[in-house]
Parts: C-alpha cells; sequence; structure tokens
C-alpha cells in the first residue's frame, strides 16, 4: 500500500471492489492493467449471478414470494424485479462507463487529493466524517432492525428465504447510494477548499485596502492567485461532469428502487393494518427511508458552496490603498462569468435537480400515491355488494 | 470563398432517400427534380397539388375505415362504461389531427425550410474557413437507420395486429392498413426535424472542439516553453502534486485522451468531426514536440515558437474567435428558426404521445378486465403489441426531448470552452475579448419549446410521466366504480341468481388482486 489515497478512502474503495462497484485499480496495485480485468470479470461474474438469483426466486416452485394472497405475492415479485433493475443498472454501468471514473479519479490526484506523507488517521476521520456516519449508521439500523425484529417475529419459511435472497440485493443498492455520497464528499471537499481560498483572498485584499499595506505587485499576486482558482474551478466542474458521466443510470435507478420500495412497503403496512395481518417486517424500510436523504444531503451541500464563492470572489477588494487595479477587476469579472457559465448542477440524465426540493416531491408523490391506492382498497374487497 | 464552397458539402445531399420517400408519400411540397440535381429545396406548384390530394385521400381513407371498423364501438356505448367509449371517440381523430397538422405546416414552410438549410451551408463554409471541417456522412447513416427503424415498427404493429386481431376473411379488413398512415408520416416529417436538429448539435461540437483544440495546442505551447521538463506545471504552488503513475497509465489506456477533451466527450460522446489543419500551422507544432522531448530545445528557438500557438496572440486570435461566436449565434438562431417550423407539429406529436400512452394503457387495463375497447385501438388487446406501440410513441417522442436537450447542453458548453481559452493564455487582452464573447454567449442560448408551451427538455419528461400515471390510475378508479354500479344494479334486477354471483365475486377477488399489482407497477416510474 502506497499511501497515496489515505487509510480511509483506500480501505472504502477496496472494499467497492470487493463489491465490484469500482472497476479501477487503486494505487499501489500490481499491473494495473490485469487488475482492471480481474475486476471487470468480477463485475461481470456478479452481474450475471445475481441476475440469476433473482430469475430463480421469481419463478422457482418454492416459498421465495408470499404465496398467502396474490397482492403480497406481487408486492414480493415487484421488489425482486425492481432490485434487479438497480443490480442491472449499477453492474453495467460500472462496466461500461470505465472512463469516467478513471477520469474522475485521474482530476482528483491531480488537484491534490493524495496525501503525501502520512497523515493521522484522525483527521482523515474528519474529513469523511458525513459519509462515514451515513454508512456505518446505515449499516448498524439495518443489522439492529434486523435482529430486533426477528425476536418479535415467527421466522416463516417464507420469510427466511425471501429475506435471505433479497436482503444482499438491498445491501447493494444502499453501498451503491453511498458510493455515490463518497464521491460527491471528495467533490465537496474540493469545493469547499477552493471557497475557504477565496475567502482568505477577500481578507487579504480587504486587510491591504483598509490599512494600506501591501507589497509591491500585491495585485498581479492576488491576480495570479485567481487564475490558479479558476483552473482549480474548472477542473473540479470536468470532476463533476465525470461523476455524473460514471453514474448516471445508476443514481437513477438506485434512488427508483429505493424509492419504489418505500411506496410498496409504506401500502402495504396500510393493507396489512386494514387487513389485520400480522407482520411486522415493514420495519425494514427504516434505512431505506435514510438513504435518499442521505444522498440528496450530500448533492444538495455541494450545490450551495457554489453560490458562496462567487460571493467570496466579488468580495475581493480591487483598489487597495491608492491605486486601483483593472486587471485584477478584469480577472474577477472573468471567473464570475465562468461561474455563471459551469454551474454546480447535480441532476441525473436532467430529469430532476437533486436536492432538497427533490425530497418534498418524493414525500409528495408517495402521499398521493397512497391515497389514490388506499381508495382501491374497499373497491376490492366488495363489501357493500 | 470558392474554394470554400466547392469543398463544403451541403448538408441536404445526404438526405436524398429521405427526401424521395417523403415526396411519394407526400410530406414535403418541393420539387423533386431540383432537390436531385442541385440539392436545393425549391417550392413547387405540382408538389403542392400532388401533396394536397394525398391529404385528402388519406382523410377519406382514414374515416372510411373508422366507418368500417366503428360497427362494433356503436354498441360499445350501451354494453360498457361511457367513460370507455367517450375516450376511444375522442381518440380516434388525434392520429389523424397530428397528420394534418404534419403536412399543412410542411405547406406553409415549404419555402422557409429551404432557406435554413442554404443558412446552414453558410454557417459550415465559415466553419471551413476556421478550420473545422463538418462531417455529414454520419448524418446520412443516421437518416438510413431511423428509416429503418421506422419501417420495422410500422410493419411490426401493422402486421402483428392484423393477423392476430384482425378479422381477415373479409374483404374490408385490408382497409386495417390506413391505420398505420398517420404515425407514418409523423414519424417521416419527425425524422426531418431530428435530424436537422442532429446536424445543428454536430456544429456546436465542432465550435467546442475547436475551442479546446486551442486551449490544448497553447498547454503543449507552454509545456514546451518551460523546457524538457517531465514534470507538468503544478496547480498549487503549496502542494507540487505528484502523479499517480498507474492511473495516469490507465487513463491513458482508457480514454487515450487528454484533459480538454472530457467535456466533449461527456456532453456529445462523439467526437467525428475532427477539427482540420487546413488553415493553421497547428500541424507543425506536433512534430516539433516530438523532437523536443528528445533533444533538450535550443533556447533561441523558443521565441520562434511562440507565434505557433495562437492563443498567444491575442490580436490574432481575437478576430478567430469571434468568428466562432458569431457562427455560434448564427447557430442559435438557426435553432430557433426550426424551432418555429416544426412548432405545431412538435406540438401535437407530444399531446398525440402523452394521449395515447395514457390512452393504450387504461385500454390495455380494460381488456384484461374483459371489457370491450374501441375498435382503433384494438393493438391493446395484446400486451406484446402494446408493448411495441408504446416503445414505438415514446422512443419518438423522448428522442425528441433527448435530442433538444443535448443541443442546447452543447451550446451552452461552448461558453466554458471559450473561458478554458481564456485562462489558458492568461493574458489581459484576451481577458477583456472573453469577458464580451461570454456575456454574448450567455445572452445567445437555444432552448428548444413546443409552441413555448413547454419546453423540450429531460425536466418535462419527469412531469408527464408522472402524469400519465396519476391520470391512468383515476382513470383505472373511474372504470371500477363504473364497473361495480353496472354489477350492482345487476344484483338487484336478478335476484334469482345469487348463488352464481357469489362464485363470480371470488372469482373478481383474484382479478381485483392482480388489478393491484397493476396499479403498484404503474405508478412507480412518476415517484
Amino acid at each position: 500500500m502506497s499511501g497515496h489515497l489515505g487509510r480511509v478512502l483506500q480501505f472504502h474503495l477496496r472494499l467497492y471492489q470487493v463489491l465490484g462497484f469500482h472497476g479501477l485499480p487503486l494505487p499501489g496495485d500490481g499491473n494495473p492493467a490485469r487488475t482492471r480485468r480481474r475486476l471487470m470479470a468480477w463485475s461481470l461474474f456478479l452481474l450475471i449471478s445475481l441476475s440469476a438469483l433473482v430469475l430463480a426466486c421469481l419463478f422457482s416452485g418454492e416459498e421465495f414470494l408470499y404465496r398467502g394472497d396474490m397482492f403480497g405475492c406481487a408486492n414480493d415479485a415487484l421488489k425482486y424485479v425492481f432490485a434487479e433493475l438497480g443490480v442491472l443498472a449499477i453492474y453495467l454501468e460500472t462496466l461500461s462507463s470505465q472512463r469516467h471514473l478513471a477520469n474522475f479519479w485521474w482530476l482528483h490526484f491531480k488537484l491534490g487529493g493524495q496525501k503525501t506523507g502520512l497523515v493521522s488517521l484522525r483527521s482523515e476521520f474528519q474529513q469523511f466524517c458525513r459519509y462515514l456516519i451515513f454508512l456505518y449508521a446505515m449499516m448498524a439500523a439495518e443489522v439492529a432492525i434486523h435482529l430486533g425484529l426477528w425476536q418479535f417475529q415467527a421466522l416463516t419459511q417464507h420469510m427466511l428465504l425471501f429475506w435471505s435472497t433479497y436482503e444482499p440485493l438491498v445491501w447493494l443498492t444502499y453501498l451503491r447510494n453511498l458510493q455515490f455520497v463518497l464521491h460527491l464528499e471528495l467533490l465537496r471537499e474540493q469545493l469547499t477548499g477552493l471557497e475557504r481560498e477565496m475567502g482568505l483572498l477577500a481578507e487579504y485584499s480587504r486587510f491591504a485596502s483598509e490599512t494600506g499595506r501591501s507589497f509591491p505587485g500585491f495585485e498581479s499576486f492576488l491576480r495570479r492567485r485567481l487564475v490558479q482558482k479558476q483552473r482549480i474551478y474548472s477542473h473540479v466542474y470536468d470532476m463533476l461532469k465525470c461523476f455524473q458521466g460514471a453514474f448516471n443510470f445508476s443514481i437513477l435507478a438506485v434512488l427508483l428502487t429505493i424509492n419504489i420500495r418505500i411506496a410498496v412497503d409504506c401500502y402495504f403496512m396500510y393493507y396489512s393494518i386494514y387487513n389485520n395481518v400480522i407482520n411486522n417486517d415493514y420495519y425494514l424500510i427504516v434505512p431505506a427511508l435514510l438513504e435518499i436523504p442521505a444522498f440528496i444531503y450530500a448533492s444538495q451541500s455541494c450545490m450551495v458552496v457554489v453560490p458562496r464563492i462567487a460571493h467570496q470572489l466579488h468580495n475581493i477588494v480591487t483598489d487597495s490603498g491608492c491605486c486601483s487595479c483593472p486587471d485584477l477587476s478584469l480577472q474577477i469579472q472573468n471567473f464570475s462569468l465562468q461561474l455563471l457559465h459551469q454551474p454546480i448542477r447535480i441532476d441525473c440524465l436532467g430529469l430532476t435537480i437533486l436536492d432538497c426540493s427533490l425530497l418534498t416531491r418524493m414525500a409528495c408523490s408517495v402521499g398521493t400515491y397512497m391515497i389514490y391506492s388506499i381508495q382501491f382498497i374497499p373497491k376490492f374487497s366488495n363489501t357493500y355488494m | 470563398m470558392a474554394q470554400a464552397e466547392d469543398a463544403v458539402q451541403p448538408l441536404l445531399q445526404q438526405f436524398q432517400q429521405l427526401f424521395f420517400i417523403s415526396k411519394i408519400a407526400g410530406i414535403l411540397p418541393q420539387d423533386l427534380e431540383k432537390f436531385r440535381s442541385r440539392n436545393l429545396l425549391e417550392k413547387s406548384r405540382n408538389g403542392m397539388i400532388y401533396m394536397l390530394s394525398t391529404l385528402i385521400l388519406y382523410v377519406v381513407l382514414y374515416n372510411i375505415l373508422i366507418y368500417s371498423f366503428g360497427e362494433e364501438d356503436r354498441s360499445l356505448k350501451a354494453s360498457q362504461s361511457t367513460l370507455t367509449f367517450v375516450i376511444g371517440l375522442f381518440l380516434t381523430y388525434i392520429g389523424l389531427i397530428m397528420m394534418v397538422s404534419d403536412q399543412l405546416t410542411a405547406l406553409r414552410n415549404q419555402g422557409r425550410i429551404g432557406e435554413l438549410y442554404e443558412r446552414i451551408r453558410l454557417v459550415d463554409e465559415r466553419l471551413y474557413k476556421e478550420g473545422c471541417v463538418m462531417d455529414n456522412s454520419t448524418i446520412g447513416r443516421r437518416i438510413r437507420i431511423m428509416l429503418i427503424m421506422t419501417v420495422i415498427f410500422e410493419l411490426s404493429i401493422l402486421v402483428s395486429t392484423y393477423v392476430k386481431l384482425v378479422d381477415y376473411s373479409q374483404w374490408m379488413s385490408l382497409l386495417w392498413i390506413v391505420s398505420a398512415i398517420p404515425t407514418f408520416i409523423n414519424t417521416l416529417d419527425k425524422i426531418w426535424f431530428a435530424v436537422s436538429l442532429y446536424a445543428l448539435k454536430e456544429r456546436f461540437e465542432a465550435i467546442n472542439a475547436t475551442l479546446e483544440e486551442l486551449v490544448d495546442t497553447h498547454e503543449k505551447h507552454k509545456l514546451w516553453l518551460r523546457g524538457n521538463q517531465e514534470v507538468p506545471p503544478p496547480l498549487d504552488s503549496s502542494q507540487p502534486p505528484q502523479y499517480d503513475s498507474n492511473l495516469e497509465y490507465l487513463y491513458k489506456e482508457l480514454g487515450g485522451m487528454d484533459i480538454g477533451s472530457i467535456g466533449k466527450s461527456s456532453v456529445s460522446g462523439s467526437g467525428k468531426n475532427k477539427v482540420a489543419p487546413v488553415a493553421h500551422s497547428m500541424n507543425s507544432f506536433g512534430e516539433a514536440i516530438d523532437a523536443a522531448s528528445r533533444k533538450p530545445p535550443p533556447p533561441p528557438l523558443a521565441t520562434n515558437m511562440v507565434h505557433e500557438s495562437e492563443l498567444g496572440n491575442a490580436a490574432k486570435v481575437e478576430e478567430k474567435l469571434n468568428n466562432l461566436c458569431q457562427v455560434h449565434d448564427e447557430i442559435c438562431e438557426i435553432g430557433k428558426a426550426l424551432n418555429e417550423l416544426w412548432s405545431y407539429p412538435i406540438l401535437s406529436l407530444m399531446a398525440y404521445g402523452f394521449l395515447i400512452f395514457t390512452a393504450q394503457l387504461y385500454f390495455l387495463y380494460c381488456a384484461t378486465q374483459y371489457q370491450s375497447i374501441p375498435s382503433l385501438f384494438r393493438s391493446a388487446k395484446n400486451p406484446f403489441i402494446t408493448v411495441i406501440v408504446l416503445s414505438y410513441t415514446s422512443g419518438k417522442c423522448v428522442y425528441l426531448i433527448y435530442l433538444s436537450w443535448k443541443t442546447s447542453q452543447a451550446s451552452k458548453r461552448t461558453g466554458i470552452s471559450l473561458h478554458k481559452c481564456g485562462v489558458v493564455a492568461d493574458d489581459n487582452l484576451l481577458y477583456e475579448i472573453v469577458n464580451h464573447l461570454s456575456l454574448k454567449l450567455l445572452n445567445h442560448s437555444v432552448d428548444f419549446s413546443a409552441c413555448g408551451f413547454f419546453t423540450l427538455d429531460m425536466e418535462t419528461l419527469y412531469g408527464v410521466s408522472g402524469g400519465i400515471t396519476s391520470y391512468l390510475i383515476i382513470l383505472i378508479q373511474f372504470n371500477l366504480a363504473a364497473q361495480q354500479a353496472k354489477e350492482a344494479i345487476q344484483t338487484f334486477n336478478s335476484l334469482n341468481d345469487t348463488a352464481g354471483l357469489v362464485g363470480a365475486a371470488t372469482d373478481m377477488d383474484n382479478i381485483s388482486s392482480t388489478l393491484r399489482d397493476f396499479v403498484t407497477t404503474t405508478m412507480t416510474p412518476a415517484v
């Protein structure tokens, strides 16, 4: 291990490699081309075997699907089908968009992402604090609910078969979701770093103009720094483009899968309460409820940095002391225009912007469809006939 | 000028087959001979008459079709829910309306379409002078693929419906062929729009590629000026980056490209249009850099090499950037004109797509409940044919929306490339030019819309898919309520059949749970 990436990042990328989500060798791997081929083969193998598993579950005579009534059976089948969709999107994207991913990491290295020397584990933990919290909270919640639930709930044959096959798929979608969060956190780190440095520049310039103390060539120093920041911003923007190129379809698929699971389970919960079916496994949607906000929170916090960068940029005082500096103000204009041309906008395939308003809309749509479909229940049961 | 005219191939050259088919089908009134000989779209009186007569013929045939197949529809109202009947009545004519609007718009536009392609040709010439040669052969291939796809879809829908669902013992059943005419004509018309739009997108990408090429050359040039250093210029002076040899290697192996082309590939995916080294001396630079890597460059040569990168010379590059931005504006204007020419057909297509998609799914539901459905929507009786119909209709709409969105993105990408030029050259004069042009580009974005009712971008798609599911659920609820009311009345009317009805009720339970799955499946994509 070369220590280029930092141990936390290295460990988690290794984890994603094992899951077949990250098809690129890490720094320090010997013979990268062979590693890459092996990783691709591994992803393909996982894709085929998971698809085979889902197909076997859907069409087997065993009690993988709930056999009590048609509705429960279809519910389970629906979950399998969408999980399969998610798996398909995830692995096909891993196999097909390696170029974008490689570009992403290359830009990350170029922007000084690798650690020179040994950085303390503590600072690494701080760096990826949000991601780690999301990841381990999700894992803990999932495991805890499973442990707690099976104390109360009788473990029937169907439950055992269903959950033992469905649960891995759930974990895969969750971990993929957190892989997005990890990449977004790296982007956010770059953006906040840029914002901080812009703030410093603004402060320097303010100090220089208020006190009149500066050194000869201060303006040109500021200007040089600004040009450098413009380059960095451009690279960060390219990083975002690579992120989108590498993960577009799986973002859509993962969000859809989780969202459908929530919608279906909410409805099923109502249905089983309505029909007095004793079944508590809908508590398992709690971790799913955490997943979408985690991703949306990460993307939102990336997007809110850009206006702050622009704000700091215009805080730079162009006339320091006696003379004003037309060059510097020209540079600021240029950067400002660049920011207008390159907005950081995270959306999946341009369908919808991934910020908190999406969360509201998702909640609304789940509510609306719940109401629609709850209306169906009395009509089906024919009680008034 | 004369050289540019010779070298630039008109875009319309690629449209020969499409024009021929469109002419036969009566979509375009322009003169066939002139198009063949000189690639010109010109007004033609005969063509107009021919087109109007085909229009009338189609309308008459379609009405005969509706009349002859509508025998069962008249009994539908009595036997089935009023809702199904009314929806059927309303949607029977929407295909016809779409076709008529296509043909009438083509008649209205017959003079202006020619102008549009002439403008594109002028743009090509200007681009040629700036050093990009447009390669139109991909467009020809695209047209052929689209034509083949259209024929495959139309034929598979037509033949499978005819064989499976039409009573072909009667002579009148041959009229069913007419049912494919409106969609076929509509698709041909949309191929014109889509391909023209794609051509515009390629031109935007060519401009972006030219700008990126400038940046690349300048970067290589700067690297070379620095001497034979292996380490690229550090981004951050406080933290000299070390390139990881592994990933650098991989990066090269995977992409075989440099940083400038990331944006291009992520936005476009196809970089077919090469920046030709005709007008400038860029190509000689590549050799120079090879030589430089082998032996240390002699210092006096460096002063000569300054002029090799265009971005080094602000006054010279100003003209080029100005020209490129003007061409960009012109392409935006052409895009707006194109959008305006096709605004009503696009609107009617989107309305058609939305209504037909919803209706087809609704009728599919009705068919699974053994209710009768309007005769023209008989393809809904078979789930597989329904899938083909739905993918054909939605494919048309989604492709147009996707292409409009991509074109708009490509036009916005130019500003980014322009700023890269400014930053990499880092020259005050150039910054002034870039700032000015950048503002200009911000004000000149092209967004495609359907008559201004909604923009053609992916967000619309999101909204539409939500709309379809909501309406579908509401329709199904109405249908369910109507069925139950009807059955309740029947129960009261025939009390002596109670025993039989109990059995039916249990049957119904099974059916209704399949319905529930159906609802849960369909409600999902909107979320």
